[in-house]
């Protein structure tokens, strides 16, 4: 009862914010099925626009009251659950899930003829229910008690460390070193003594590789340093400047004729860019491109040297580095892989970011460029980050991570959200208020989904190749639309027989989603 | 009808990485300057609602990032646009003489209909800064915009919130002339099929 209170005060409160925009737009709010168990408490002249000009305006443009209203019904949805979780803590998520994929939520999908593989399992009641789950952080006592005393090898399966990680991060005062292991430092495999000898020998190369530029005038004064020197120079005093490790400003700028508008600067601002610009020599076909010092800023914060914190963004951005590559293919590869995967595991949300020509999912750029940096707090993006590189269930988990995001906002998507400016503006402004924890026990759940639907979808091709048996396809329906995954695909030789027609199809880059391996995405 | 139809004008904002083109467009929209701006990734709009003419119009301010790999993907929303803002930093020469290349690989992307008349902006940001930074004079701006069709040129700062607003309301001006023009054609398809049937008939009717 006190929620209700809670949400009609928020409709008043909103309202008078939102009458300025047209009636049409009033009465679409109280249409909203969140509005509905309010409205005997409106007055009745905001009651009287539920019924008010039926005819609504046939063009569609881009209208920022709908963005205003996609927020507010998503605030109000996340009280209610924020309500919820308060009285049921455990179960809401887990009930979110099984309603989610239950028979009720799937029929307007199967009006549509647009049933993606979920129908292949709906009927299946004998599957055990998907246990995704989070835990506390890696503690210290935990991270050593995988090493043995006398030597300080790893005595325990790389998997069980990696699968600690992605339950629930790392406390932060072992994060400097268990980072230097996910980033490729230390060798899993590698001994103390060996690991300071590592160090040492980093040390050296790293002022070698500085030294390409350092103090060698002729390069400083080649056109395409100067080029470099200028763009590290303009992001890294625009990075993370909040962050008080980079915030001061107490020292006079090296350089003064720099075309930065600031005379000061810092010791750690001046290490950003002695990273970035040694990093320019070491991977020459590369250079620095924009994004990279995003990248940097929490790995130095957390490394605390220069020279750390130099290899340890070498070793992130060895998995990183085609995100920045001229052709841009692999940006591409990986929108085209949330595509297909938003098609596979949602139809009904694939087919409305068709029909807004919001397929080339441009909103989710960002996130995948650097890691949803953007769009996390400082704590948050560590957190995230060690959960990714951990490989737990896939080396591209960040693709579950976006469609996680998506999926929680699903409905206000496809409710309000008409025209593929309003879905950017919706999708960007998500940025900072995104909750961590939700989102990963959600991606988790949605791989496992992911998983268990292509496991059944092969078994059910295999069958169908091997017996021409019709009934074997109880619980699926023949599609009536067109192939919802992947057109371009191969189709594998697999055979004309109409019934594997019938599944979608499991598309190579969908595949590669099962990988956990980094060196072969 | 077309008179009650909310009108929505969208102006595209490039140039180089570091010129300015968030700033300018906060300042304009928020009326502040920041310098914990980050670096443009992807794309966001901002929006506002002006008077031009004794209209009420929507403006949709997009800004995109100015490191050229990242613009193949973002050509998407070029479509549709209004008026393209193009923004150099006048203490940099390299933004200045890159402004030819947005042009062009604007005009490409969002193939307007009549390159030749769309309007154009032209921003030399960053004027606060000291005298003996600047690299590229007024004159030599001018100069250019002139070869171009005469394209409207503003010196401005976004920090000091120099000539942002005056610069915006040519930019509005401009979009909606654009906008007004696009809607006349749009309500008259026909004529330009009629052309092209008729071709077949009197192509030698010169
Ligand atoms: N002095 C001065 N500095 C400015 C002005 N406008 C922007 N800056 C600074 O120039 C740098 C770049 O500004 P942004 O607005 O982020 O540049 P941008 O064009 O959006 O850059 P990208 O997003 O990388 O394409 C920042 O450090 C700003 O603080 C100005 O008018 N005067
Ligand atoms: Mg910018």
């Amino acid at each position: 009862m006190e929620h209700i209170e809670t949400v009609k005060w928020n409709v008043f409160e909103q309202f008078s914010k939102v009458a300025r925009f047209s009636r049409d737009t009033a009465a679409n709010i109280l249409e909203h099925p969140l509005a509905r168990p309010i409205i005997p408490h409106l007055p009745p002249g905001v009651n009287n626009l539920i019924q008010s000009d039926p005819a609504r305006s046939v063009v569609e443009e881009y209208d920022a009251g709908r963005i205003y209203l996609a927020k507010w019904a998503a605030s109000v949805a996340e009280q209610a659950e924020e309500a919820a979780r308060l009285e049921y803590p455990d179960q809401i998520l887990s009930n979110n899930w099984k309603k989610r994929w239950s028979d009720t939520e799937l029929k307007p999908w199967e009006e549509e003829t647009e049933v993606g593989a979920f129908e292949i399992l709906s009927g299946d009641t004998t599957l055990p229910p998907l246990h995704a789950s989070r835990s506390d952080p890696l503690n210290a006592e935990t991270w050593f008690s995988f090493f043995d005393d006398s030597e300080g090898r790893l005595r325990v399966e790389l998997n069980e460390v990696r699968e600690a990680v992605f339950r629930g991060g790392v406390e932060d005062d072992i994060r400097i070193e268990v980072w230097k292991f996910f980033l490729g430092i230390y060798p899993w495999d590698s001994s103390r003594v060996e690991r300071e000898s590592i160090l040492e020998a980093k040390k050296k190369e790293y002022l070698d590789l500085k030294r390409e530029w350092w103090d060698d005038p002729e390069v400083q004064s080649s056109s395409n340093y100067k080029e470099q020197k200028s763009r590290i120079e303009k992001d890294v005093i625009r990075t993370d400047r909040t962050i008080s490790f980079f915030a001061v400003e107490d020292m006079p700028h090296p350089d003064p004729l720099s075309s930065a508008s600031s005379n000061l600067t810092n010791n750690n601002l001046e290490s950003m860019k002695a990273i970035l610009m040694t990093y320019n020599f070491y991977n020459k076909d590369l250079g620095y491109v924009q994004g990279m010092s995003d990248l940097l800023a929490p790995v130095f914060v957390v490394m605390r040297d220069e020279v750390t914190a130099f290899w340890a963004f070498v070793g992130f951005m060895n998995r990183m580095e085609a995100n920045f590559y001229r052709d841009q293919v692999n940006m591409r590869n990986q929108l085209l892989t949330l595509d297909h995967l938003i098609q596979f595991m949602d139809p009904r949300l694939h087919k409305h970011l068709q029909k807004t020509d919001s397929l080339n999912l441009f909103f989710c750029f960002r996130w995948i460029l650097i890691w949803f940096k953007r769009e996390f707090k400082w704590d948050e993006v560590l957190y995230l980050w060690e959960v990714l590189w951990s490989d737990h269930l896939s080396s591209q988990f960040h693709l579950f991570v976006a469609l996680a995001i998506l999926d929680k906002h699903r409905m206000i998507i496809m409710e309000y959200l008409h025209q593929f400016d309003e879905i950017l503006k919706y999708v960007n402004d998500l940025s900072m208020s995104i909750p961590l924890d939700e989102t990963l026990l959600r991606a988790e759940t949605l791989f496992l989904q992911f998983q268990r639907m292509v496991t059944a979808i092969d078994k059910k091709r295999l069958g169908d190749t091997n017996e021409t048996s019709q009934d074997s396809n109880e619980g699926v329906r023949r599609r009536k639309g067109k192939d919802p995954v992947n057109n371009d695909n191969n189709d594998g030789g697999e055979g004309t027989s109409n019934n594997t027609m019938r599944f979608p199809v499991v598309s190579d880059l969908l595949r590669g989603l099962l990988n956990k391996d980094t060196s072969q995405p | 009808m077309s008179s009650r139809k909310k009108v929505l004008l969208k102006v595209i904002i490039l140039g180089d990485s570091g010129v300015g083109k968030t700033s300018l467009m906060n300042q304009y929209v928020n009326k502040k300057f920041s310098t914990q701006y980050k670096a443009t990734i992807g794309a966001d709009f901002l929006t506002k609602e002006v008077m031009v003419d004794d209209r009420l119009v929507t403006m949709q301010i997009w800004d995109t990032a100015g490191q050229e790999r990242f613009q193949s993907l973002g050509v998407a929303f070029y479509r549709g646009a209004d008026c393209c803002v193009l923004v150099y930093d006048v203490n940099n020469n390299k933004s200045f003489e890159t402004l030819d290349s947005w042009r062009d690989e604007f005009l490409i992307q969002a193939s307007p209909r009549d390159p030749e008349n769309f309007p154009f902006v032209v921003l030399g940001n960053k004027i606060d800064m000291e005298e003996s930074k600047r690299a590229v004079s007024q004159k030599r701006a001018m100069t250019w915009c002139q070869s171009k069709g005469n394209i409207p040129y503003f010196e401005t700062s976004a920090k000091e919130a120099i000539n942002v607003e005056n610069a915006f309301q040519t930019i509005a001006k401009n979009a909606l002339q654009q906008e007004t023009d696009a809607e006349f054609y749009n309500d008259f398809p026909d004529p330009i099929k009629i052309d092209n049937d008729n071709s077949k008939y009197d192509s030698c009717g010169c």
